[in-house]
């Protein structure tokens, strides 16, 4: 193939339904269950920790979580947890599966729109299929490959706009951003790149007023999920992780029926204070961490073709070029500066697009290698090459697996239920991320103790914290997961298997006298 | 026909990302969810560490 098919070609459709739906070719169906089918494989068989399980139980209960409030997932995770396989745990994870494997499936519709073949497609999104990163995040209930199967469906769309440029095609570029915006609130990130695309593409008809108010209407559509955070608060949510915890224990929710309530749930005012937060010389180190991010995710294989694929795409189609660049910089730097402890989670929009420009890099060594041969037959080195991309997968595959493999991690669930087996009744207990959201998930999803009052610590204020216990572990039994410097002289604190017992001094005194 | 001059340099451009490799590292482990849950623990004293 020559290298002048590698910008955005025109794709013929004949009817609007196949515009959306028509999808189901041989290419698209293996896109889709090739890696759904090795992350089924490898799926979490049950709850798992950390935000996993916070998203599972505000999803399964229609509840409400922490910013950004995520309500597209929500809504969706909710339906979805109706389905009758497994455990709800499991049926959350398979949510991220299934839009791992949609996210691959709308990328070979992006890299055949660029004109790459079936071979360089499979060794490209291979590769970002089985990156140990996004493999990871497709197999326990995320929040981010849903965040990449809508990314790639607005580029697809873009794309497809680009070849016959029309308001309603734009109108439903439109409608998709604004329902990614209402998943991820990191999709406004995406934006300058698909905005400067569209007036370096088609200035005169983006710039109509007419097509301007219909494609901000459209946008406006899909930004109102946002209208389901007022709703499901005015139910009165089991679970809600919109608000804050007082020094009594009551919880106080943000009241989602405010501009500013809302605003400060979606904007994620809750974590302003860990953005741009870097020095020059931390920027530095995060900046290495993020090349070691790319250079794993695409198993050192893809660094080089991909390169070659950003210089391809720059010289053939420099508004393309453009637009995946200012995505990939854009995301990329907000995350650089943002301080978190997992955040390596947060760059699969980059491994997208360098996937994207992987696939163009592989195309353009194939032509390259092919010439102008003219041979009925595919030459020899051709095949090499062919053979070549396709080894880097299946050696990802077999490396990563083992790494990513969490078919018999039952672990969560178990150690959350010692936890709730161990702690005597009407009991309290404050804990972070890796115990409470699990225990919860038991307690509202599946119904067990809920005689127990649990508060994840994120909800609440070191010294209100503080006071809380002080008054409660006197009137009943008090647990933490940490041992915890700052309590006053009358409590003492003892470690009852997985958690920590928090009880007036004289009251172990007496159960040590106690006799059998 | 076999081009080798090439495939040879397609072959480097594709193993180029390996030279790399005494620095980087492939993956030894997965995403360590157990490793995030216990950085909490580490700054447990403050309440401001979020996910």
């Amino acid at each position: 193939m020559k290298i002048d098919t590698l910008y955005a070609h025109p794709v013929k459709v004949s009817k609007p339904i196949q515009y959306v739906f028509g999808l189901a070719d041989w290419r698209s169906i293996c896109a889709f269950s090739f890696p759904l089918i090795i992350y089924l494989l490898t799926l979490t068989p049950t709850i798992y920790n950390l935000d996993s399980a916070e998203l599972t139980v505000a999803a399964a209960t229609a509840g409400l979580t922490r910013s950004t409030g995520y309500p597209l997932y929500l809504m969706l995770g909710h339906l979805w947890s109706y389905i009758p396989i497994g455990d709800v745990g499991y049926r959350l994870n398979l949510f991220s599966a299934f839009h791992g494997a949609l996210t691959i499936m709308l990328s070979e519709r992006i890299l055949r729109h660029l004109g790459v073949e079936s071979w360089p497609t499979f060794g490209a999104l291979g590769l970002l299929a089985c990156g140990i990163y996004f493999w990871s995040l497709s197999l326990i209930a995320e929040v981010y490959t849903l965040h990449t199967a809508l990314m790639a469906l607005m580029m697809l769309l873009i794309l497809r706009w680009s070849a016959y440029p029309s308001t309603q095609r734009l109108v439903l570029v439109g409608l998709v951003t604004g329902l990614s915006m209402g998943h991820h609130a990191a999709t406004v990130l995406l934006l300058p790149g698909a905005i400067f695309y569209v007036l370096a593409t088609a200035p005169r008809m983006a710039l109509r007023w007419r097509t301007m108010v219909y494609v901000v209407s459209a946008f406006a559509i899909g930004l109102s999920v946002y209208l389901y955070l007022p709703l499901r608060y005015a139910a009165n949510p089991s679970f809600n992780y919109a608000g804050f915890y007082d020094s009594s224990g009551v919880f106080e929710p943000i009241n989602l029926h405010t501009i500013q309530g809302l605003w400060w749930l979606i904007s994620g005012q809750a974590f302003v204070s860990h953005m741009l937060v870097y020095g020059q010389l931390d920027l530095w180190r995060e900046l290495t961490q993020f090349g070691t991010y790319v250079w794993q995710s695409c198993f050192a294989v893809g660094v080089g073709p991909a390169l070659v694929g950003l210089v391809v795409l720059a010289r053939h189609n420099w508004r393309l070029c453009t637009m995946f660049g200012l995505m990939f910089i854009v995301h990329a730097a907000f995350y650089l500066g943002y301080r978190v402890i997992d955040k390596e989670t947060m760059f699969l929009p980059t491994f997208l697009i360098w996937a994207i420009w992987l696939g163009v890099g592989y195309q353009w060594l194939l032509s390259w290698v092919q010439d102008d041969r003219q041979s009925q037959s595919i030459p020899l080195d051709v095949w090499v090459l062919r053979v070549g991309m396709v080894a880097a997968v299946v050696v990802a595959i077999v490396w990563n697996w083992p790494l990513v493999d969490r078919s018999d991690d039952w672990s969560v669930r178990e150690r959350s239920e010692r936890m709730l087996e161990q702690v005597q009744p009407d009991a309290l207990i404050l804990g972070w991320w890796g115990v409470v959201p699990p225990i919860e998930y038991l307690q509202i999803v599946e119904g067990y103790r809920p005689d127990v009052q649990t508060i994840n610590r994120f909800l609440i204020g070191y010294d209100d914290m503080n006071r809380l216990i002080a008054t409660e572990a006197s009137r009943r039994p008090v647990y933490i997961d940490t041992r915890i410097v700052d309590l006053p002289s009358h409590l003492e604190v003892r470690k009852q298997g997985s958690l920590y017992r928090v009880q007036p001094k004289s009251k172990f005194v007496s159960s040590r006298v106690r006799p059998e | 026909m076999f081009r080798m001059k090439r495939v040879i340099v397609a072959a480097a451009i594709l193993l180029a990302g390996l030279a790399l490799a005494p620095y980087v590292a492939f993956p030894s482990e997965g995403l360590d969810w157990e490793r995030f849950e216990r950085m909490y623990y580490v700054s447990s004293e403050t309440s401001d560490s979020t996910p």
